[in-house]
This record gives structure tokens, C-alpha cells and sequence, in this order.
């Protein structure tokens, strides 16, 4: 093997390193609770527009399993309903707002008897928001992370 | 029970005797328990300790009274039938013996006189003269072991007199331990034929958990007998059962207990009492399930592999894949049912291992909701896929809580029935209607086992998607059988038969259905597959079609709603929406419906073509040229 062969095998092979150095220290895959973590952040804020305390759980975070390019992924879905306030038209433009200023992309149906706000992308996949004359609640699920949401459930994972 | 001819006799009187003796001191301390079972009543009755408590105890004890009663009345009649059978066998022994000695002197006697015969004979046969005097003994010796023959078989006739004296003993024995008095109320069944339906049903009421323990011991398949009886008539006989307020007895736990393959799947019996007998039933199967796994993982022996070569290395891969496949089905059951959420605990309401292992998780309480919904998926639906399944009938519990907060709600994931596979890889079942045929019996019984176990008429839905909605339509022309509402997404064809909504037994059917495209070429921007199987012969209705007469409406994300994308109830990450994701026009129509206010579900307006849908067929009826309206 000649030398300048034995030189060109060696930066092939620095690159590869480098490169396999570059994949592996790229960006960490979300872990299943920080995409919960995420989820339950904005509705916690979302209620907090509202009178909190007469907010109730209709789905506490629930594991649930979703398909990702490469491979079993995990989310979450979360779900909470609470007392009207007086006017629901107002409500779904302050949840918006709140919505817009984390991130996610929302749109809003407003001329109808229950005014809503329908979100997606950011720290959640999607959430949408309804102000019912009876009733506000809001519903989400969270980013799809890497997971087994079989083994997360029955193993303890 | 053999009697020995040698032995007519056998046993000992004493150990029978000592063995009622037995039986009548756990009588007389039954009795003593008894007593100070009623007197610890009387104490918890006065006034000095009243509310819930005193009466659940005082009920719970109670109960207890009639079992002990039950068991000191058997005992002691055991104890009778042991006692008269000690003495028949001691006066067969005492007869037996008094045969022997006879036997035994007689058999002496007789060699005696043989003897003495003989040498009489030789003398008065001598070899010159003839010996009268020895001629009439040995005559008279002639005729004494005549006599004695005669006086031997006497004895071997009263020898056979005792077996069958002893025989008669034991038969009257028997007979005396299956009594009623003995056996209580299982005396009826110690017979060899097996009653079933009603008749069994008529046979076990009233017995107690200690008869019932007793009976499915000794009778572990009896309770096979009630597969296929009349819902209602075993409601009203579970319910017969119900302990104070409403809870299991304790006959009921002993039936889920020791028969929970028949009592988890029998229809007519309480919700709660069927997740007991199949979560036990799961429990089992995953540890078998478990075993057969690494079982299955232990490869072929050495010589195995090189006599049989590639053909035992298949078959070793095929029972390895088949003993994977079978754990991830019932994992997924499991996981199904062991997720933690507000809804409340998740029951497993039917189960069977299979293969394929089927099953059916409710969220919320089944035997307590107000509105209820069956939610029947369609093909490619296995218990692996549960949790899945189980999620998006959770999305219709959410989406019926967020518009009904007051009343509660409960959805049933249903995989009751083998779904066919996903074409080509799962075969053409699809294409067909046998699984659906055979599953529309499942649900329809699933239907008439919950109007028999919920009286007060709880709203019923039934929710299908794809070739569900063709299942579910077996089931809904069955006589017998009447939801509130039938609500159909992304149906892949009912039966030809079935031609309008008024063919179901629905009150109200609904239709909702995604705009049709092309699979692969179109994906993502509607549903591929449903208009795929509408394409079969054997299911070719589409229920959003306007003559069926359902009331259709809209999934394609009407009025900010997210549209559905795909023919899935649930898409991943990224890729749009399916029929039941959080979120979507198709889910609040669900929900609406499901809740009984489809009044209010948003109107479906029909898609039409899609571009390339349009440009295909102008290609093909006009040679490419362009379309003018």
C-alpha cells in the first residue's frame, strides 16, 4: 500500500469518525415525560386564563401509543372542562393569544354557539379549545416521542 | 366399588366407626359455631352500635348461618350412613370368620376320612382273600366324605352369600353419602347427565357458596352448560345472587373463581364480576403465553437440525413467530386494560385466549353509565392492536364529556370478533363476509347481554369503522337486537341486503365518511381503503350514500375542525388525522351522536372527485382532452 494511498484511507476514515461523532452528538430525542410535561404545561396555562378552581380532569394524562418514521412512538392526551365565563367569544381570542405566544399555530371559529380555537405544532401536536355556553373544556395530545407505550404501561418503563 | 371373593369381609368396623366419630364432632362444633354466630347477631343488632357498618357486618355474618347449618346437617347424616355401614361389615366379618374355622375343619375332616378310606380299600382288597370287615368301613368312610363334600359347598354357599351381603352394603352406603341429606342441594346432580340452560340455571339457584364451591370442585365443567342460555334469565339469576348493595356475594365469587372462562363471557351476568373472572382468565394465558415463548426460543437439537435439516428449522421459526405473535396479542390486552387515567379503572368485560386472543375494554363502568357505546373496529384489528383501539374509544369518551359533563359515559373497545387481516399479507377475508357474519353473532349477543344486565335502559350506541360498520351490520338486522344508535365512519360496505337505514335495528344511524382517493397516489388527503371495500359484492352499501337515509355528517373539517386525512381512527404523528383523533369534525360528530344530540352533528357535503380522480377519467371517456364544464 502506498503512502499516499495509507493517507487517504486515514481522512476517509477521520471523516467517517467525524461524521458518526456529528450524529451522535446532534440534538437528544425528547424523553415521553418531558413531551407530557409539555402538554399538561400549556393546559395548566390555558385554564389559568379562567377561575381554576371549578376546572376538573375529564382525561388526566393518559399514555397512549403513535407511529413515528423510524420506529413506536408514545403521547399523551389530556383533557380538562370548567365553568363558562361570561363571554365565550372573548375567552377562545384570549386562549388563541396565549396559544400564538407559545408557539403554536392556531386558528379560531368564532360566529358560532361554541366558539373554538384549534391549535397544532410547538410543544404540543395538536389542542383545540371550546367554549360552550355550559361549559369550557380544552383537549390535547402531545408531540409523538420514541417509546413503547405496551412495555411504558405494563413493565414500568 | 369391587367386593373381593376372598374377602368379603375386608376393612375394619372400627376405623368406619372412628371415622363417623369423626364427622360428628366437626357437626357438634359447626353447631357451637353456629350458636355463637347468632348470638354475636343479636349483640351487633341492639342499640348500642347502628349505621352502614353494624349492618354490613351484622348482614355479612348473617350469611354464614344457613352454610354452617348446611354443613353440621351433612356431616351428621355421613356420620349415620358410616355408622349403620361398620355394622354391616362387622357381622359380615363375624360371619366370615366362623365360615373359615367351619371351612377349615371340614377340609381336615375330609383328608381324614380320605385317608382312612383309602387304607380301608387296600385291606379289604387283598391280594388272597377278600376283608369284609374292612370293605364296610371303607363304605361307610365313602359316605362320611360324601356328607363332608356336602357340608364344604354349604359353606362356599354362605362364603358366596357373604360377598353379595357385602356388596349390598356398599351399595347401600353409597347411596346412603349421596342422599339429599347428605349432599344438600347437589344431590341433583350427582347424576351422569349434564344439564344445561335454563334447567342449569333452575338447578344452581339457591345454592350457597359453600354447595357452589362443592359442585364446581367436583364439576369443574358443569358451568359449560349455561354457554349459549338466555341473557335475561341469567341476569336474573346472577342478580338473585347479589350480596348488600348490589356487591359480589360470596356464591358469586365462588363462581368467578372457580369457573372464570364460563362467567367472564356469560351474557347476563354483571360487568364488574366479568372483569374478575377475565383479568384471572389473562392472567393465566400471559403466563402460558410467557412460557411458550422461551419454550419456543430453545432451538432444535443437534441431530434434530441435521436429520431434518431446513424443514425442522421452519417449523422451529414458524412456532417461535406463532408464540410471539400470541403474547404481543394478549400484551396488548393487558396494556389496554392497566393504563391509569380520570376515566376510571378499564374493565376487560369479555375475553377469550384464542388464538386469536379476543377481548373487549371498557372505559368507565359499564354497569353503571348512562349512555354506552360499542366501538367495533375493522380489518387488521387484534389484540395487539387493543391499547390502540382503547385510545381512540377513549378520544369518544372525551369527546362525550366535553359536550355532556353531567351525565356518565362509558365506551367499550370491542375486539370481539377476528377481524380479517390487512390485504395481501392478511389475505382477501376483507373482500368477504364470513368474519363478519361470524362476528355480527358475537356483537349481537354482546347487545342482548347488555340489555339484559341493564334494565334501566341506558342509552346504546354502536360506533363501527371500516368493516366493522359490516359486522355491525350483522349483528343490527338480527332479531332481538335494538341500539339507540348505529354510527358508521369510513365504512368498507354493508351487506348487499341491507339496502336503508330502516333496515337496522338502529333508532337513529348515522354516516360519516372522508373524502375518497387513491391509495399511495393520494395519500394523506382522505380515505383510501373504505371505497376500496365498498368495491365487494358481498358489502356494497354505503351508508353515506343519500337514499340509505342515514343521517350523514361531515369529518372533513368542517368549521375549524381538523379534517380526516386517512382511513385510519388514529394517524401518526404528523401525517393529518383519523376518524377518532382528538380534535377532528369526524369526533365531535361522533360525540354528538353517541350523546343524543345528533340534531346538532355538522351536514356532510359530498367532495366530489379529486383533481386527479377527475383528470383519470377524462383521460379515459375523452383520450386526455380537457374537461369543460
Amino acid at each position: 500500500m502506498s503512502d499516499s494511498v495509507r493517507r487517504g484511507l486515514a481522512v476517509a476514515c477521520a471523516t467517517l469518525i467525524l461524521i458518526l461523532a456529528g450524529c451522535t452528538g446532534g440534538e437528544p430525542e425528547m424523553a415521553p415525560e418531558e413531551a407530557r410535561d409539555q402538554l399538561v404545561d400549556v393546559i395548566d396555562q390555558t385554564v389559568a386564563l379562567f377561575d381554576e378552581e371549578t376546572w376538573e380532569d375529564i382525561l388526566s394524562p393518559a399514555l397512549g401509543p403513535c407511529s413515528l418514521d423510524n420506529g413506536e412512538g408514545v403521547d399523551y392526551r389530556y383533557a380538562k372542562s370548567g365553568d363558562p365565563d361570561a363571554n365565550p367569544r372573548t375567552a377562545v381570542e384570549r386562549v388563541a393569544a396565549l396559544w400564538t405566544e407559545l408557539g403554536i399555530e392556531v386558528r379560531t371559529r368564532l360566529d358560532t354557539a361554541r366558539p373554538a380555537v384549534f391549535g397544532v405544532g410547538g410543544p404540543i401536536r395538536t389542542i383545540d379549545f371550546s367554549a360552550a355556553p355550559d361549559s369550557y373544556s380544552v383537549a390535547g395530545t402531545s408531540l409523538c416521542v420514541p417509546g413503547d407505550a405496551t412495555e411504558m404501561i405494563l413493565d414500568g418503563e | 366399588m369391587a367386593v373381593d371373593p376372598q374377602n368379603p369381609g375386608a376393612g375394619e368396623p372400627w376405623a368406619i366407626r372412628v371415622s363417623a366419630a369423626a364427622r360428628e364432632q366437626k357437626a357438634a362444633r359447626l353447631r357451637g359455631a353456629q350458636t355463637a354466630v347468632s348470638l354475636a347477631v343479636a349483640d351487633a343488632s341492639g342499640p348500642g352500635w347502628t349505621g352502614d357498618t353494624q349492618t354490613a357486618f351484622t348482614g355479612a355474618i348473617a350469611t354464614t348461618t344457613p352454610d354452617l347449618v348446611l354443613l353440621a346437617d351433612g356431616l351428621e347424616a355421613q356420620a349415620a350412613a358410616l355408622r349403620s355401614y361398620a355394622d354391616q361389615v362387622q357381622h359380615i366379618k363375624d360371619q366370615q370368620t366362623a365360615l373359615e374355622v367351619r371351612r377349615d375343619d371340614l377340609d381336615g375332616s375330609l383328608a381324614t376320612a380320605r385317608a382312612q378310606w383309602l387304607q380301608a380299600t387296600q385291606e379289604a382288597n387283598g391280594h388272597y382273600v377278600t376283608d369284609q370287615v374292612a370293605a364296610r368301613r371303607a363304605d361307610a368312610l365313602s359316605r362320611d366324605i360324601g356328607d363332608l363334600k356336602d357340608d364344604i359347598a354349604g359353606v362356599a354357599a354362605g362364603w358366596d352369600g357373604l360377598v353379595a351381603d357385602r356388596a349390598r352394603a356398599d351399595a347401600v352406603c353409597v347411596a346412603a353419602l349421596s342422599t339429599p341429606a347428605v349432599l344438600g342441594r347437589l344431590a341433583v346432580f350427582a347424576g351422569a347427565i349434564t344439564p344445561s340452560g335454563q334447567k342449569l340455571l333452575d338447578l344452581l339457584t339457591g345454592l350457597s357458596a359453600t354447595d357452589l364451591k362443592a359442585l364446581l370442585t367436583a364439576r369443574p365443567d358443569l358451568l359449560e352448560g349455561l354457554a349459549g342460555a338466555d341473557a335475561e334469565a341469567v341476569a336474573r339469576w346472577w342478580s338473585g345472587m347479589n350480596g348488600t348493595g348490589g356487591e359480589i356475594s360470596a356464591a358469586q365469587a365462588a363462581l368467578i373463581l372457580l369457573a372464570p372462562r364460563v362467567i367472564g363471557n356469560l351474557e347476563g351476568v354483571a360487568y364488574r364480576a366479568r372483569d374478575q373472572a377475565n383479568r384471572m382468565v389473562l392472567e393465566e394465558e400471559l403466563a402460558a403465553a410467557k412460557a411458550a415463548v422461551s419454550a419456543a426460543e430453545e432451538m432444535p437439537s443437534f441431530w434434530d437440525m441435521l436429520l431434518g435439516g431446513e424443514r425442522v428449522m421452519n417449523a422451529h421459526a414458524l412456532e417461535y413467530a406463532a408464540a410471539r405473535e400470541r403474547l404481543e396479542h394478549l400484551r396488548g390486552i393487558a396494556a389496554a386494560l392497566a393504563v391509569v387515567s380520570s376515566t376510571g379503572p378499564r374493565s376487560l368485560v369479555s375475553f377469550s385466549g384464542g388464538p386469536p386472543a379476543l377481548g373487549a375494554v371498557a372505559i368507565s363502568d359499564l354497569d353503571t353509565a348512562s349512555t354506552v357505546t360499542f366501538a367495533v373496529p375493522g380489518m387488521g384489528s387484534t389484540g395487539a392492536g387493543m391499547l390502540a383501539w382503547a385510545t381512540s374509544a377513549e378520544n369518544i369518551y372525551v369527546g362525550q364529556a366535553r359536550l355532556d359533563g353531567s351525565a356518565q359515559h362509558a365506551v367499550v373497545a370491542w375486539i370481539g370478533y377476528e377481524a380479517p387481516g390487512v390485504p395481501p399479507t392478511g389475505g382477501f377475508g376483507v373482500l368477504g363476509t364470513e368474519l363478519a357474519s361470524a362476528g355480527g353473532d358475537r356483537l349481537a349477543s354482546a347487545l342482548q347481554g347488555f340489555d339484559a344486565v341493564r334494565t334501566d335502559q341506558p342509552r346504546l350506541n354502536v360506533l363501527a369503522h371500516s368493516y366493522g360498520t359490516t359486522t355491525s351490520a350483522f349483528a343490527l338486522t338480527q332479531p332481538g337486537v335494538h341500539v339507540d344508535a348505529f354510527i358508521s365512519i369510513g365504512s368498507a360496505g354493508l351487506p348487499a341486503a341491507v339496502t336503508s337505514a330502516g333496515a337496522l335495528h338502529a333508532t337513529e344511524v348515522y354516516a360519516g365518511q372522508a373524502q375518497d382517493v387513491i391509495p399511495f397516489l393520494e395519500a394523506g388527503s382522505g380515505d383510501q381503503w373504505a371505497w376500496v371495500g365498498r368495491g365487494s359484492t358481498a358489502h356494497p352499501v354505503n351508508p353515506i350514500d343519500v337514499e340509505f337515509g342515514a343521517t350523514r355528517f361531515g369529518v372533513d373539517g368542517g368549521a375549524g375542525y381538523y379534517a380526516v386525512t386517512d382511513h385510519s381512527t388514529a394517524v401518526s404523528a404528523g401525517e393529518g388525522y383519523g376518524y377518532l383523533d382528538l380534535g377532528t369534525e369526524s369526533l365531535e360528530n361522533v360525540a354528538l351522536a353517541a350523546v343524543g344530540a345528533g340534531q346538532d352533528v355538522s351536514a356532510y357535503a359530498d367532495p366530489g372527485l379529486t383533481d386527479l380522480q377527475q383528470a383519470w377519467i377524462d383521460s379515459l371517456t375523452r383520450g386526455g382532452a380537457p374537461y369543460v364544464r
